[in-house]
């Protein structure tokens, strides 16, 4: 019986169906089934295959985002129900997301922040046109793991190696690791700059995040 | 004779080591060791001085001092009375104490050397009296003062007009990120300064009076050398200067430039490592102790173990060597004659082993007289004494008293290795060991040999293999089993072989490496005269300056350039270059003209930072500007046997 719903969740995601995939976690909920096993069994396997064929160029961005929303929805119903059983849903870690000052794009952000979410992060999305020193405060203030720096012009990529540097002169850098990433943005770039991380696209930088919490 | 010779002096923990190198052909002529002076390590150079002949001493043209005065003060917490001016900063270090006097005041630089506030002069003139008061010196440092320098300048310029007071600014340091280590290295600078200046005036009083005349200079922790008017603005360059002239001695002798280093003291052992014929540098800044810093040093892992470890036995029946410093059975019984009828007496009362946590050759000393010698297992013996067991370790936790007892120095001096002190002091030492132990003497003896090689094999194994004991517990317990196995015959057998060689230096560096490195599958390396590397590494360094400036886009198009000097705005890259260059080149000529250097070499290097977007464009980051000056300072220029 839970194999059928894991595997039902599942398919909504893959479908992009919101409502299905809100109606089977309500559902799955009712006949007692364990949220953090849906969460782990259906949720995040659909989107961790949702990743891989995006990353393969078999799905376009729009299916991808469709896919991280119906299974945001999933979770918010499965969330609460978590912790009213007095659990906690395993947390991969503290993310904090924002596009870099002077830059006000933000659709690559929030798919980001939506991606690892849905993998399970504590994402904290600050918004656009942020600078160094809000992010800074931002990081402190909600003490998170990672900060991850989103930029799509190349007139703001400078921003993220100021921001690395705000961070050495501070003598925060051991405290926090930093990703970078954004439509100019190359593995090179993140590399010169000093960042600990960089994601192709969204399901990488998840991946990416995750391991460099696993250090 | 022509005025050819160099004086090193390594003024190091145990011991201070002289060396004399004849400057034309590189021989060592003449080398002598003496016991370490404290507080005054001066009386230590004198001593060791009095041992070379005043003949040799006219032809010194150099002297050459590394010390690791600093480091100790560091360690020990011991430096002037000196306040902390923090500008545009949010907080204040951790690391420095509540006690400290730290003025906070508005200001600072942002990343791209843009003021993130004007300075508040009028709140730090309002404060600057109080502040002052009872300074003896004043480390200055701004938020990001690496990118533009003015508010530490504007702040110094108003104190020096006011006050008399040492100042340090944090950007002449270093001119790296990290304004917190920043602040704690010229803290740490503006307290070593009265320290420091007070051991080279001594030092060099000690040179007149010996009727040398020569220039000193002071090597620095990267193992190049200053003259004394700049060690005395920037005594904190000192950390670690002995570990890195034993790798500059160590080189000079044994002509290799790939090796481990291994500095076996009286105190310690250093291990440090020579990269092709240069010292590793540690990248993090040198740390003593919880201190993080950010001077340009050697990167040293030191241990307590040494010729004059104290040997016990720990309450689980463990042999444990350090990394408390005693003085040893044989030098003691040299001073104090009466030495070998105590330890007669613990030998006669000694019945075996107890598991009290006695050391059984333990001889406590209160007071210059030597009328207080105290045997700490006769007094174990006699319950009514146990309260004043109490309250002598107590005094010589606070340094009133100080023990004697079995060392490996003790263990060599016995065995007929080593001449030192007196032997009989050392052989009953052994004895009374052995039969506490319940083992035989030469049983004994290898039991402490063995575990002083394992010990020196696992560090040089965590030092090289960048990694902790712990990770290699179980490794390492394989192989020191060796062939564990209940199959006699038919063992495993797991090594760890090293791909470079061991130099070793300090005086019981034959007795110890060799053994311990064949371990390692390697060879030890023994260059004469080894127990003095670090007072001939003194006297083979060059003086060396680097210094680095960057230079950045504004997003106005146009370029900044920050230099130690401080920010200036170009419009374009080749203008930015230029003036980088000169101004760099300036003020390294001025610093080596400082120490004594007329005719450096100096080269300039730049690396530009461009990256490739994804597509393709290029974007300009950064570059940043090198400028290298090295030479020797004038008085032996044509000295050229090294290199």
């Amino acid at each position: 019986m839970s194999e059928a719903v894991y595997s039902q969740l599942r398919d909504a995601i893959i479908d992009f169906d919101a409502d299905k995939a809100k109606e089977i976690a309500q559902k799955g909920v009712a006949s007692g089934l364990d949220p953090v096993e849906m969460i782990n069994q259906g949720i995040r396997q659909a989107l961790e295959l949702m990743g891989e064929r995006f990353s393969a160029g078999n799905i376009f961005l729009p299916e991808l985002m469709l896919a991280a929303q119906a299974a945001d929805v999933a979770v918010g119903i499965l969330e609460p129900e978590i912790l009213k059983r007095g659990g906690t849903r395993e947390q991969l870690g503290k993310v904090l997301i924002a596009t870099v000052e002077g830059d006000i794009h933000d659709i690559g952000k929030n798919i980001v922040a939506l991606v690892m979410k849905a993998a399970g992060f504590e994402v904290f999305d600050i918004g656009i046109n942020k600078k160094n020193k809000e992010i800074l405060d931002a990081a402190k203030k909600y003490e998170v793991d990672v900060i991850g720096l989103s930029a799509l012009l190349t007139t703001t990529i400078p921003r993220m190696k100021e921001f690395i540097e705000l961070l050495q002169e501070s003598g925060l850098r051991d405290r926090f690791k930093v990703m970078v990433g954004g439509a100019p943005v190359t593995k090179e770039f993140a590399h010169m700059i000093g960042a600990d991380g960089y994601g192709a696209d969204a399901p990488r930088a998840s991946e990416v995040a995750r391991r460099l919490l696993a250090k | 004779m022509s005025n050819r010779f160099g004086l090193g002096i390594d003024a190091g923990g145990t011991y201070t080591d002289v060396a004399l190198l004849d400057l034309e052909t590189g021989r060592v002529v003449v080398y002598a060791k003496s016991l370490t002076t404290r507080p005054d390590p001066s009386d230590g150079v004198r001593h060791a001085l009095t041992k070379i002949s005043e003949d040799l001493l006219a032809h010194v043209s150099m002297v050459s001092l590394a010390t690791t005065f600093a480091t100790n003060a560091i360690v020990e917490d011991q430096g002037a009375e000196a306040g902390l001016i923090l500008i545009g900063y949010e907080e204040k270090p951790g690391d420095i104490p509540e006690s400290t006097r730290v003025l906070m005041i508005e200001g600072g630089h942002t990343v791209s050397g843009d003021e993130k506030a004007p300075l508040d002069i009028a709140f730090l003139l309002e404060n600057l009296e109080s502040f002052l008061k009872g300074l003896e010196a004043v480390a200055i440092t701004g938020f990001f003062s690496v990118r533009n320098s003015d508010h530490e300048h504007q702040t110094a310029r108003l104190i020096r007009e006011r006050h008399d007071v040492s100042i340090v600014l944090g950007h002449q340091l270093s001119m790296r990120l990290d304004a917190m280590k920043r602040a704690t290295t010229a803290w740490w600078n503006a307290r070593l300064i009265p320290l420091v200046r007070n051991l080279i005036r001594a030092t060099e009083n000690v040179l007149a009076e010996m009727h040398i005349s020569a220039p000193l200079m002071i090597v620095k922790g990267d193992g190049t050398l200053m003259s004394v008017d700049t060690s005395v603005d920037r005594p904190i360059d000192t950390l670690l200067s002995g570990p890195a002239a034993s790798i500059l001695g160590a080189r000079f002798l044994s002509n290799t430039d790939n090796a481990l280093i291994v500095d076996m003291g009286g105190t310690t052992t250093d291990m440090a490592l020579l990269v092709e014929g240069r010292v590793a540098i540690n990248p993090q800044g040198a740390q003593i102790g919880k201190w993080k810093t950010h001077v340009e040093a050697a990167k040293v892992r030191t241990t307590g173990l040494g010729g004059d470890s104290l040997i016990s036995i720990g309450e689980e029946g463990n042999l444990t060597i350090g990394p408390r410093r005693v003085v040893p059975l044989c030098l003691l019984a040299e001073r104090y004659p009466e030495v070998i009828d105590l330890l007669k007496r613990v030998l006669q009362r000694m019945k075996g082993y107890r598991r009290r946590g006695v050391n059984p050759s333990s001889i406590f000393v209160q007071g210059d007289s030597g009328s207080g010698l105290v045997s700490e297992f006769l007094l174990f013996e006699d319950p009514e004494q146990w309260p004043s067991i109490l309250a002598i370790k107590q005094e010589e936790g606070n340094g009133d008293i100080f023990r004697s007892a079995l060392t490996p120095t003790d263990i060599r001096v016995a065995s007929g290795k080593f001449q030192f002190g007196r032997k009989e002091a050392s052989e009953l030492g052994l004895a009374v060991y052995a039969k506490y132990t319940d083992m035989d003497i030469s049983s004994f003896q290898e039991a402490v040999e063995e575990e002083i090689c394992r010990r020196l094999c696992l560090e040089a194994v965590c030092f090289i293999g960048d990694t902790d004991l712990e990770s290699l517990r179980w490794v390492t317990g394989q192989w020191f089993r060796k062939t564990a196995t209940s199959n006699p015959g038919i063992g495993l057998d797991v090594g760890i072989t090293m791909t470079a060689p061991v130099i070793g230096a300090g005086a019981p560096a034959a007795a110890y490496l060799p053994p311990a490195f064949q371990k390692l599958n390697t060879e030890c390396i023994l260059p004469e005269p080894y127990s003095v590397a670090c007072a001939i590494g003194a006297v083979v360094g060059v003086v060396s300056v680097h210094l680095t400036g960057e230079i950045r886009p504004t997003p106005s198009g146009k370029y900044s350039l920050h230099t130690p000097q401080g920010k200036e705005v170009f419009d374009t890259h080749p203008q930015a270059l230029d003036r980088g260059r000169f101004a760099l080149e300036a003020l390294a000529g001025e610093q080596m003209l400082k120490n004594h250097v007329a005719d450096p070499l100096i080269t300039f290097s730049k690396e530009e930072k461009n990256v490739k977007t994804s597509s393709g464009q290029e974007v300009y980051l950064e570059t940043v500007l090198h400028m290298e000056a090295t030479g020797r300072p004038n008085v032996w220029k044509q000295y050229k046997k090294i290199d």
